[in-house]
């Protein structure tokens, strides 16, 4: 069954080493995403090639009712189209390309699957989860730089049961109770660890958590 | 504002994980919190990074003719989507205006107290109620829990209850069995949104599937 094989697909991902990150991140697709903005056809067969792969394993990864055969296709193909509509909207002072094209993917992901659960309701979903955050200026983009480098290289150090759990929470979409019932484990396993990751990539503020 | 999502609630929002009518009461606190919207930013990022490492698989090359197929189908200046009218916008936060799109008081309300409103908003969410209620200054809402985790969102006024009280732009999380008796506040109406989820039983991996409300 798909579901098992997801799994068994996920452990490895969660095993397995990342790439060695380059000592200095520079986002070499944010400029190129400029050049989209501008129309430009050959900048966005490059943009593609690079991101259609990472968003169909995306979209493989999504947990699916039934008869949706060609989901990670039309994910693709739906979140490549919001690229080149939207391009000109991009601030690279706000969000790497990496950072952006996950917001619209997560987006699409939400807004398909809803159409295949026939639910329509008067919410659009970009104006639930925005893809522009229009308070931060560019006193933000080194922090953001920074933050995106820091993430990748501490990610590789992180134990992967903690990597497991992050990877089924944004890549697979599922809530902390989700994973919880899928790796049988309890509700408040799920949630330390996800708690200690986010801590270990230092993308909590210590004022949190009192909820 | 001193009531705050948990990085718990901001993590899940980020991932994208969360029903839409959750999403719903942390997205409103998050538009009007800069803190938040910084952590939400950082878990953004975060899921960048991991959609970067978590893979790639070969697309087909006809993807892209089709992709530029549709792009070349469309109408060549997108025209720039028009706000629906009404005066009673302006307060309005922009998640829930197509909700609401005349404002508080056109909303279908249903008297459930002689204190107490209730209107269900039709958000599309099959895991959760979303509802606005509304509560007369100083009004008095009877001790109550509920089967499933309530969120509450403050969209305008205030209201106390035994934990504190809480103003425009808090939110809170009220858990099953958590018995609360709250309060609005003297000066003016309190009005709330809330997202109840239904007591949801975990049936499988398709456990998301299965319609919450019926009783397995």
């Amino acid at each position: 069954m798909a579901v098992i094989d997801l799994a068994v697909a996920r452990k490895a991902k969660a095993m397995s080493s990342l790439p060695d990150a380059k000592p200095v991140e520079e986002d070499v697709w944010g400029p190129v995403l400029l050049k989209v903005a501008a129309q430009d056809r050959p900048a966005f067969a490059r943009l593609f090639h690079h991101f259609a792969p990472q968003l169909k394993a995306f979209g493989l990864s999504t947990v699916l009712p039934d008869r949706s055969g060609q989901f990670a296709d039309e994910l693709v193909q739906e979140v490549m189209i919001t690229v080149w509509n939207k391009a000109a909207s991009y601030d690279p002072a706000k969000a790497s390309a990496a950072t952006w094209i996950f917001t619209i993917a997560r987006n699409k992901r939400i807004d398909l699957l809803r159409k295949l659960n026939r639910h329509k309701g008067m919410v659009d979903i970009d104006d639930v989860w925005l893809l522009e955050d229009e308070s931060s200026g560019p006193v933000q983009t080194l922090q953001q730089r920074v933050m995106a480098d820091h993430v990748r290289k501490s990610l590789v150090d992180l134990p992967p049961a903690q990597r497991e759990v992050l990877l089924m929470a944004f890549m697979e979409g599922k809530s902390h109770s989700e994973i919880a019932a899928e790796l049988a484990l309890p509700l408040g396993t799920v949630k330390s660890r996800i708690r200690l990751a986010m801590q270990r990539l230092q993308l909590v503020l210590d004022r949190q958590d009192h909820l | 504002m001193n009531s705050h999502p948990s990085s718990e609630w901001l993590e899940q929002f980020a991932a994208g994980s969360l029903s839409i009518g959750q999403a719903l009461c942390v997205s409103v606190h998050v538009s009007q919190c800069e803190d938040c919207r910084r952590q939400v930013n950082a878990m953004q990022v975060l899921g960048g990074v991991l959609m970067e490492s978590a893979g790639a698989v070969p697309v087909s090359d006809r993807l892209l003719d089709d992709v530029f197929a549709v792009i070349d189908a469309q109408p060549q200046a997108k025209s720039t989507e028009a706000m629906p009218a009404g005066a009673s916008n302006d307060n309005m936060p922009v998640q829930l205006r197509k909700l609401i799109p005349a404002g508080y008081d056109a909303l279908n309300w249903t008297r459930l107290l002689p204190s107490m409103q209730l209107a269900v908003l039709d958000v599309g969410d099959d895991r959760c109620q979303v509802s606005l209620q509304r509560v007369r200054p100083g009004g008095r809402i009877a001790m109550h829990d509920h089967r499933g985790t309530e969120l509450t969102l403050v969209l305008r006024g205030g209201f106390s209850d035994e934990s504190g009280a809480y103003q425009k732009g808090d939110f809170l999380v009220r858990e099953p069995n958590q018995r609360h008796q709250p309060i609005a506040h003297q000066d003016q109406e309190c009005i709330c949104l809330a997202a109840i989820a239904a007591p949801v039983r975990f049936t499988g991996p398709l456990m998301r599937w299965v319609n919450p409300f019926l009783r397995i």
